[in-house]
């Protein structure tokens, strides 16, 4: 199970980063973005 | 749905001895995949049902890939901007599909102008559009953003006019560029201060109809 959540942890952190990278959400929700996550 | 991402990404961090700030990424990542897989299925799954899959994917996918560079007005959740994006990308789908029936390459030809134009002129405007929960300041991400957004811009020009071309002989062809016309419209229109506007009245819409059903 360790593994499994290893791996959507890993997932989600990439994913994070890669929206983090636009200019906002792909659609018209934006949460807040985390301080780590932040290139203003 | 956010309540439910926060709760199993709350159990995995435990679980991996994530820190607060780390755990808040990955809900941020999740709460993406989960935003963007379930829109997605149900668009297409229900899109299959009335005939225009291919359609709401298209209305859906031209918004967003455009909003990754350009921004926008935003919901205040996410129940809400799901519910209302699978209505907009399904209802905007059909409308292209009945649009595309008459064969009328003047009037296509000058809505795709049109919406093109218009695009450009509020691209140029406005873009980025940020929101308090991601602004956006360094004029390196600026400059970056409306370079993306031109880009894309263009793209979907490109794109566009391949469709009125080989549309001129294929219904199918002329609804999906009508279908990429209607999605660049709605996020062009999410970058001015009437699409923000509008979003908002709409974001109040359950509240105030739960307000109405009261006793």
């Amino acid at each position: 199970m360790k593994k499994m959540y290893g791996l959507i942890a890993a997932i989600s952190t990439l994913v994070a980063a890669l929206v983090a990278s636009s200019a906002c959400y792909l659609f018209i929700y934006q949460p807040e973005e985390p301080a780590s996550l932040r290139n203003e | 749905m956010e309540t439910l991402v926060r709760q199993q990404a709350h159990k995995i961090a435990l679980s991996l001895n994530y820190d607060a700030e780390q755990e808040a990424v990955m809900v941020y990542g999740l709460l993406a995949i989960a935003q963007i897989g379930i829109t997605l299925l149900i668009v297409f799954l229900l899109g299959l049902i009335l005939g225009v899959a291919l359609e709401g994917l298209t209305v859906c996918l031209v918004g967003s890939i455009l909003r990754r560079s350009s921004g926008g007005a935003h919901a205040r959740s996410v129940g809400f901007c799901t519910t209302f994006s699978i209505v907009f990308c399904l209802g905007a789908g059909l409308i292209a599909q009945w649009l595309s029936i008459p064969n009328h390459p003047l009037v296509l030809l000058s809505m795709m102008v049109i919406v093109f134009a218009v695009s450009l002129y509020f691209i140029h405007r406005y873009v980025p559009v940020d929101s308090p929960n991601k602004p956006i300041t360094s004029p390196a991400k600026i400059r970056r953003m409306r370079k993306g957004s031109f880009i894309t811009l263009a793209a979907y020009g490109l794109v566009s006019a391949c469709f009125f071309y080989f549309g001129l002989a294929s219904a199918p062809l002329r609804s999906l560029g009508i279908s990429l016309l209607i999605g660049l419209a709605w996020q062009t229109l999410t970058l001015t201060p009437i699409g923000a506007i509008l979003l908002q009245k709409l974001n109040d819409l359950p509240k105030f109809a739960r307000k109405e059903s009261k006793p």
